[in-house]
This record gives C-alpha cells, structure tokens and sequence, in this order.
C-alpha cells in the first residue's frame, strides 16, 4: 500500500508539472538609422540646365546656359538634282565597214584558154616573155562566192554604200568588165558595175547605192564579162600577178539586223552640269556622304554604260564607273546603279582647262553608250533605244566658294526657362546678375545677327524685355593652313539681367534674324562645315549672393511604400546638421494618386540657420524634426514645400560651395515580438 | 548544478548511512536516478513560467528580470536519468545516463536589448559580451573499478559518450551603441556558432563520440572518511555533418545613403534588409561535457538529531572550445567558461521514526547563491529517496530562481 501510495504521489507530482508550452509576447521599441544623405546647393536646384561655377573662394555662380538660336546650314549648299538625261536610240550605230576580196591570176586565165590538153601552160611558159593575144570574155558569168557571216546573218539598211575595187596586176590591159553583187538565196541584185577599160597596173573603183537593200550572209558576186586585151610586144608571164576585186560595204545605217556584233559605242557624251546654288558660287565640295545614281533603260539585247566624272577624285584618282552592263528592259524602269562617293572631293570649276576659264558650282561628267558584245546572235532594230538619266544625293562635309548672300529667319521662339518653376518668393534681391549672348562663329563667311527680341516672361504674364531690334556683327572663321580645325570667332554681348531674373520667369522668348555676307563676296573664300555651324546661346550668371524672404521651393515626388504589418512605425526622425545660412520653414503634404491631399506628415517645422561671422557660416546648427507616422497605404505622392530666407535679413548672403547639410532618417518601430 | 553534486553525493551519503547505520552489505545495487533542474542565479520561476508558458510580458515584469541578479545572468537546466549497477563484491560498477543540458550565460544589457529594443538605450552603449549558450545531449555508458587498500581505495572509471545533438552560441565580444535619435548604431560582434546535422532531430540521432574519465579517492583520516574526485573529465567530437560559424565585424550604420531625400521608397527598405550571408562550413568539432572536481568529508555526529554531517566542495570545469592545451590557463579557463561556481556545501543525515532526512546547506553553483535542500529517504535494503536542492525556492513562488528535483531508487541484493 505504501509503495502504491509512493508512485500515486509520484506520478501526480510529474503530471501536475505538466503545461502547455506557449509562446511568451512582448513588445519592444526599436530606433534605427533609415537613410542619410549630404545635401549642397546642388540638391536644393531644380533639374535643369543649370550648372555651377565655383571660385576659389569656394563662392558659387549659378550659370543656365540655353541655344537659342538652331541654324540650318545644309540647305546652303545642298548637291540635289537630276543630270545629264540622255536618250540614244540604234539610228545612231556606227557599223564598221564589210570588207570582202577575190584574187583572179594568170596563171588561172591561161588555165582558162585550154581547160583539156592545158596548151596555155605549153604556150606561156611562167616566167617566158610572149606576146599575149586578145582574149575576149576571158570570164564569163564567173561566180565569186562570199561568205559575210562573219559579220551578220542577215542585215536590212536604210544606209550604206557598196563599193568595188578592181585592182589590174595583169601585163596587159583588161576590158569590158560587168558584174553584179547578188544574194545566193533569192538571187536578188544588191548591184551591178560595168568597166570599159582598165589598163595594167591600175585600180577601177564605182559605187552603189545600197539603202533599202538586205543583205544576206552568203552572198555571190557575178562576173559576167572580161575581156583580155592583147599585149603590145613581149610581156613577162608571171603566174602570180592578179585582178583583185575588193567589194566593200560601208557607211552601214541598219534598220534591223541579226549578227553577232561586236563592242561597237553608240554615244560618247562630254558635258558640264551647273547645280542650281541659289546665289552661292562654289568652288569645290568635300563629300560627307551621298551617293549618284545611274539610271538606265535600255531595249537593246546587250547595252553597256560608262559614267566618269573626272572632276569627282579621291585620294587623287577620278570617278569612273567601270562597264555598267544594263540588261534588256522588260518594262518601263530603267535600272538603277548606285554609287557611294563618301569622301569624295568634287570639283565645282567645270571641265579641266575649259574655255573661259574656271567657273562654279558645275560638273563636268563623261557618259559613254555601247553595244557590248555578247559573243551570240542578237537581233536589233534601228527603234531600239538607250536612255539613261544621273541622280545627284550629296551630303557635302565642306563647300569653299561664295557662300551666297542669304538671310535665314529664326522664327519666335519660346524656351522653356524651368529654373524658377518651383520658386516663389515674397522678396528676391539679386546682386549682379549678368546675361550673356555668346555666339561662336565657325562659318567662313561674315554674317549678322538681327536680334529682334529677347523677352522673359513669367506665369503671371510679366515680361521684361532686354534686347529689341539689336545688332550684332560676326566676324568669319578661318581654316588651319586651308584644313581643320576651324579657328572660331566669339562675338559676346553682356547685359545686366537682375529684372530680366528677379521676375521668376518661366520662359524666355526670342526671334532674330541670321544674314550671311551681308556686305557682299569677299576677296577671301568662304567655306561653310555643316557640321560646325555658327553656335548662339545665352548664358545667365546668377551669383548666389542676395537677399531672399520665404524663398519657396515646391516641389513633388512620387512614393512608393508598402504598408508592412509586421511592424509598426511609430515616429520618424529627421534629424538635419544645417550649414546653410538660411533657416527653412518645411512642410510635408501627403498625396493620394488622384492627386488629393490626405494628411500632412510635416508643417511649420523649423530648421535653424547655420550661426555666421563676417558673412561667413561659422557653425551648422541641427535641428530635429520629428514625425507621427502615418499611413501610407494610399500615400502615391509627397509635396514638399520648403521656404528658406536669407539671415541675417536684408543683408546680402554669399553662398558657397562648401556649405552642408546634413540629413539623417531615423525611425522609432514597434515591434511585439511572438506574435 | 548544486542538485548534480548533491546527486552525486548521494550514493556517498548513502552508503556512509549504510556504513554507519548497519554493518550489513550486500553485493549488488542497483539504482535509478532521476533529476530535473533549472537554476539560474537572477532569473526566477516568473521568467521561466512566461518563457515556458507564454502570456504578454510587461515592462514592470522585463525590469524586474533586468535588475535581479548580476549584471550576468547564468540559466543552467538538465534533465537526466541513470540506471546504474555496482557489484560491491569485485568492486564493479556500469551505468547508463541520458542526459540533456542546458547552460547559458548573458548580459543585463541582451536581456535590455531583447526586451525593450534599443529606443530606451540611446546614447549608451549595450554590452552583450561573454554571452555563451550550450545545449547538449548525449547518453553516457560508464564502467567503474574500485582498488581497495587498507584505509583508502581508489575508484577509477571511464566513459563513452555517444553524443545525440548539440549547439552552442558564443558572443565573444559585442556591442551595440545607438546614438541620439538612432541616427547611428555603432555595432561590434564576434560570434562563433556550432551546431550538429540539423536534417534530423531524432532525440537518439548519433552525430558525435567521446568520452570521459573519473577518479575518486576515498581514505580515512581519524574519524573522517574523506573523498577527493575528479569526474565526467570528457569531451565529444562531434562528427563532420556539423555546421561552424564564425563572423567577426565591427561597422557603424548610418542607414542607406541617398541622393534624393524626398525620393523615398520601398527600394531603400529592400536595401536595408539586405543582409550578408553568413558563410557557415561543415567540419568536426569537440566540445566538453562538464567535468566536476572537489572533495568532501564524512564523519558520524555525536549531535542527537544527526547521525552524520558531511562537507565538500565542488568544482566545475567546461571550457567553450578545444582552443589550447591542457595548463593551468586552460583549467582556470573552464572553471570560467562553465558560467559555475564552486559550490560549498554542509549536509547531515537524520533518522526518523518512519524515513530518513537529509538537509543540506550550500552555496555557490549556478546560482551563486545560498541553497537549501532536503530529501527523504524512506527504506534501507531498498531506497527511495526523493528531495530537492532548492528548497527555499519551492516556498518562494514565483520569486524562485530555481526548481529541481530529483529521485533516487535502490535496489540492493
């Protein structure tokens, strides 16, 4: 019973021990550091084109450097057009003449006399001396066959001339010759000739008129009478010596023809092509970039181009397009070959040596038309045509010549001046603000700015106007030994500009007038680089040094923060270490993403101005700001609206460059731990 | 700790009674032990009840934690149980022990820092140095051979330690100042971590082998028995699976630097949270279990409420790392490490009509503090006894900064 009582007691006292294990909860209070920054003056301007000079003082000038002025200069020498058009049509071909010949010696009229026992040869021994007897129609309708096909196939001519030349190398006279030149196929006569008398040793020469004729390949020359005359006493007999006849077809003009032609030029052109300048006269161009194009149409089988330009070189060697084969066109656009003159210089001074002397903004080019062989049967037709056109596209990178009397218009123009948007002020006293008009020349050429406003203007329709009708001169730049780089010419016009900037414009307008060469050509030649035009622009100092009453600097950010529900933040600290000699009035207002205020983190928080001595900071002073955290669930955007006035008042403030402040962001976080 | 030496004086005390109350032996004992403890030398049964138990915390509750006790607050728990056999013919004994640790030490200031945050704490530095957690479990095979000499024997016995689990967190050196307004925190720390295989926390996984040794002394000087010991000297090499980490840093945080203040968002909230990684590496390491050293004597009491009264000392020597060789540094080193002090302790025995009663008197330890316990022994051929070292914490309620009891069961045959 004892022991039973033992283990009761035992076993009740472990198992009454025995609890749920639970987690323990409790809360804590965290404070971190969130972010930090160093801010300047830098951090307090709005994005915009303002830049900051620093002394060596450390004093800081706020410079907003603005174009005002965005010349065009390409359209003053612009290389646009469309040359040398050209039509060449097949009436035009310049055929080379035919050339056929035929050789009867004596040896072959003494065969004649006795074609069965050969007692010529008995008779006229070669090389004896006898007394040759008349022999009349020592020929008669003797056939000469002659094979043209080594020209044409065939052959139609609205031109030519069939020409013979009998050539008598007999010892004797020979008379009585008539022949005819006709075609084997239809035994039509193209001509015939007859010839009285031709005495030894001469040439008998006619011709025929042969337009309208066709000729065929094989074509027979017919001799129907020659008559030997006899010898006056012994004559020495010599095998060899020969009546030539030489037919020739010349001066060819084919209405069609089927042949294998040969590399024939239809058309050689030599020209000069003035580009319309306006009224620049330039000399020489340097090519950026752009390219010529060859347009060509042609109906022939087999046509070939070349375009040479020699006053187009680079590195000292001309423009020549090489063989442009053009293919037979199958409808009425003509080809188009380009050619990429990038770096290419053109001379503007026309043909090489001309007549007259140089002149300007011409070309001379060379175009030349062919046939090209093809090494088969073509057939053309005297209404087949060649006819091509040139497209100049031309970036120039440089012209030297006269640039030409012109005006350019620069219309009225607005800037947006943004520097002032978020600035409102009750009282701004600026020292020394000083506007300049810096216009930095790098065309050759004299020109004249006519500055017909310069106004600025702020929200509320304010302006004050600082120039009206005012002119500047602008000397021209100059080449280094007639190449880059350009030697500029600055022409500066400083303006005292404390109202023009006091009155927080918002935008600036102005409208002006560009002349180039206003006073006429000069012995001197311009010269223009488009990409190195004449560069006009303002430029505002503002010395930060003034006298400023709620300065107000307003500006809006977007935010992006998560609500965490895991912790709790209580309260955000800002605490800021101020260098600036301003003290500052801030304000946080909470946007919701239609842009409605729903709370206000931050408002009429002070930040103590940095302690001075002599108008210097001598000691930042800190001030903290402290936050109720609220929600930002819905928060998308935070105003913040800071007004800054200068201290001590109405003195005016230097601000320099090494002047601080420092932010840092810290958070109080609750967080209960075991949840 | 206390309530480890009182257990283990306990079979001395038993066996004094036995020699003293009856001149009986018998051959064969058998024993269980059972034995809970926590004992902390500032934090009270209050702390151990909301950590265990849950509920909300107040400020009143976190100050009066903070402000007990010394500025380092030591919490030791261990739960164990031995089943031992002795065969006091030939001098043998084998036993067998579960044992599952707890030993922790850290500053006011973590407990400052964990509680309330750091807000309350601006402009002062926070000082969680010599901060030290171990946790280890392990099961312990032990065989004892006791010489026998004329007035003296000597016991000596050795130990394999199969090692189950184990983690330990080592704050070398920390701190943590936050400025005026937490515009800055000023953090330095030096942390060692080990930790066993964590893929498995079967309660009887094997990730480590050790041992351990023990040698006692016991001679007579004129009327008393006097015992000196040195026991559990051991250490378990924890197998390659395990995990080590050190990281060693010192840095000032200022927040996210930013160039726009107004520009605001969750981006710089993503760069805070970024945190570096800790590169950690799988490696063996050894670790000590704790090893008590002291002695005691033991005397019959010519009191008439008391039959014997004895008094030791116990020591304990747990070194954080195996980092340098056996001197007298290292020794001083783990008497420091071990977060114990040594405990003087004074204890009789007294024979009632129907149980034995034994109180005992101590201080130092864990708590560093005085330290009431009593136990009761009801039985002489078979025991139990059942008592506690904390007995005036078991009157104080939720004051106590401990709780430990323990049973011991003896069979003998």
């Amino acid at each position: 019973m004892k022991r039973i009582f033992l283990i009761t007691l035992i076993s009740y006292l472990l198992i009454s021990c025995k609890h749920d294990l639970e987690k323990p909860i409790w809360d804590t209070n965290i404070i971190i550091p969130i972010a930090h920054t160093k801010m300047d003056i830098n951090n307090l301007l709005p994005d915009s084109n303002i830049s900051i000079d620093i002394d060596e003082d450390n004093f800081i000038t706020l410079v907003y450097e603005q174009k005002f002025i965005n010349l065009n200069v390409d359209s003053l020498i612009k290389v646009d057009a469309i040359a040398d058009e050209q039509v060449h049509t097949l009436d035009s071909v310049i055929f080379a003449d035919v050339v056929i010949a035929d050789t009867f010696t004596v040896g072959q009229a003494i065969a004649e006399l006795d074609t069965v026992n050969d007692l010529g040869f008995f008779l006229f021994p070669n090389g004896s001396q006898n007394d040759i007897p008349a022999m009349p129609s020592i020929m008669n309708n003797r056939t000469i066959t002659i094979n043209a096909s080594e020209y044409f196939e065939n052959m139609t001519l609205y031109r030519g001339w069939l020409i013979i030349n009998l050539i008598n190398n007999f010892p004797v006279d020979i008379s009585n010759v008539s022949l005819s030149l006709i075609n084997e196929t239809n035994q039509d006569i193209i001509a015939s000739f007859n010839f009285a008398l031709i005495p030894s040793g001469t040439i008998a020469t006619d011709s025929a008129d042969v337009s309208g004729k066709s000729l065929d390949k094989n074509l027979s020359a017919i001799v129907h009478n020659l008559d030997i005359n006899a010898s006056n006493g012994n004559v020495l007999i010599n095998y060899e010596d020969a009546i030539i006849t030489e037919i020739t077809l010349a001066d060819i003009g084919v209405t069609e023809a089927t042949a294998i032609f040969p590399e024939q030029q239809l058309t050689e052109t030599l020209k000069e092509h003035s580009f319309d300048l306006g009224t620049a006269q330039i000399k020489e161009i340097g090519i950026k970039s752009g390219t010529v194009k060859v347009n060509v149409l042609s109906t022939l089988p087999n046509g070939k181009m070349i375009y040479n330009i020699p006053s187009l070189t680079k590195n000292g060697a001309s423009f020549m397009s090489g063989d442009m084969i053009v293919p037979q066109a199958t409808n009425a656009d003509p080809i188009t070959i380009p050619f990429d003159f990038e770096g290419y210089v053109l001379d503007l001074t026309g043909k090489n040596g001309r007549l007259g002397g140089d002149t300007v903004n011409t070309l001379y080019s060379e175009a030349y038309t062919y046939i090209d062989s093809s090494g088969t049967l073509e057939t053309i037709n005297y209404t087949d045509s060649f006819y091509s056109f040139i497209e100049f596209n031309l970036v120039p990178e440089y012209a030297i010549g006269f640039l030409g009397q012109d005006t350019v218009e620069i219309t009225e123009n607005e800037i947006n001046f943004d520097v002032m948007n978020k600035i409102k002020t009750d009282n701004l006293d600026l020292d020394e603000v000083e506007l300049k008009l810096n216009i930095k020349n790098y065309i050759g050429a004299d020109a004249q700015l006519d500055i017909i406003k310069l106004r600025s203007e702020n929200e509320n329709g304010d302006f004050i106007d600082l120039f009206e009708n005012y002119s500047i001169s602008i000397d021209r730049a100059s080449l280094t030994n007639n190449q880059l780089p350009i030697n500029s010419t600055l022409s500066e016009t400083t303006i005292d500009a404390n109202k023009f900037i006091e009155i927080l414009p918002n935008k600036i307008i102005s409208q002006a007038n560009f002349y180039i060469n206003p006073n006429g050509q000069s012995s001197t030649l311009d010269f223009l680089y488009p990409e190195y035009p004449l560069e006009a622009s303002l430029s505002i100092d503002i010395p930060l040094r003034f006298i400023a009453n709620n300065l107000t600097f307003t500006d809006t950010n977007n935010v992006n923060i998560s609500v965490d529900n895991d912790i709790e933040i209580e309260k955000i600290y800002i605490t800021i270490n101020n260098g600036l000699p301003f003290s500052a009035n801030l304000e946080l207002r909470l946007l919701d993403e239609n842009n409605q205020e729903i709370g206000i983190l931050l408002e009429n928080q002070t930040i103590l101005a940095a302690s001075m001595i002599d108008g210097m900071v001598s000691e930042s002073k800190e001030s903290t700001l402290v936050l109720d955290y609220h929600s930002f669930e819905d928060v998308k955007k935070i105003v913040s609206i800071s007004s800054f006035s200068t201290e001590p008042n109405n003195e005016f403030i230097n601000i320099y460059s090494d002047y601080k402040i420092d932010i840092k962001i810290s958070a109080k976080f609750n967080r209960t731990i075991g949840e | 700790m206390k309530n480890i030496i009182l257990i283990l004086c306990t079979p001395l005390l038993l066996i004094s009674q036995e020699e003293i109350e009856n001149n009986r032996t018998f051959n064969n004992q058998l024993q269980w032990n059972t034995n809970l403890v926590f004992e902390s030398n500032g934090l009270n049964k209050n702390f151990l009840n909301s950590m265990l138990y849950g509920g909300f915390i107040t400020d009143s509750m976190k100050s009066n934690w903070i402000n007990k006790g010394d500025h380092n607050n030591i919490l030791y728990s261990e739960i164990s149980n031995t089943l031992s056999y002795t065969n006091t013919k030939y001098n043998i004994g084998f036993s067998i022990a579960d044992r599952n640790m707890l030993n922790m030490s850290f500053s006011d200031d973590l407990m400052r820092l964990s509680f309330f945050g750091n807000y309350n704490y601006q402009n002062e530095t926070l000082d969680f140095s010599n901060t030290n957690i171990r946790i280890d479990r392990f099961q312990q095979y032990k065989l004892n051979y006791t010489l026998n000499f004329n007035k003296a024997k000597i016991t000596v016995g050795g130990s394999f330690l199969a090692g189950n689990h184990h983690a330990s967190f080592f704050v070398n050196d920390g701190s943590l100042f936050t400025a005026s307004n937490g515009v800055k925190l000023d953090i330095s720390y030096d942390i060692n971590a080990l930790a066993t295989d964590t893929s498995s926390f079967n309660p009887l996984s094997r990730n480590g082998n050790g041992m351990a040794l023990d040698l006692s002394l016991d001679f007579i000087i004129k009327d008393y028995n006097v015992n000196m010991y040195l026991e559990d000297l051991g250490f378990i090499m924890w197998n390659t699976k395990s995990i080590i980490l050190n990281t060693d840093s010192s840095f000032s945080f200022t927040g996210v630097e930013i160039n726009d203040i107004l520009s605001f968002n969750d981006s710089l909230i993503e760069d805070y949270n970024s945190v570096d990684d800790l590169e950690t590496e799988n490696k063996s390491f050894k670790t000590y279990i704790p090893a008590n050293f002291g002695f005691s004597l033991i005397t019959t009491s010519s009191l008439e409420h008391f039959k014997a009264i004895s008094a030791g000392i116990n020591i304990k020597w747990q070194p954080y790392y195996d980092n340098s060789p056996l001197t007298f540094s290292k020794i001083e080193q783990g008497i420091k490490e071990s977060n114990y002090s040594p405990l003087y302790w004074v204890s009789a025995s007294s024979q009632l009509k129907y149980f034995d009663i034994l109180p005992t008197l101590s201080y130092g330890g864990y708590s560093n503090d005085f330290n009431l316990g009593l136990a009761l022994s009801k039985g002489y051929k078979n025991k139990l006894i059942l008592g506690t070292q904390h007995l005036e914490d078991a009157l104080s309620g939720e004051k106590a900064k401990a709780i430990s009891i323990y049973l011991n069961l003896l069979l003998q045959f």
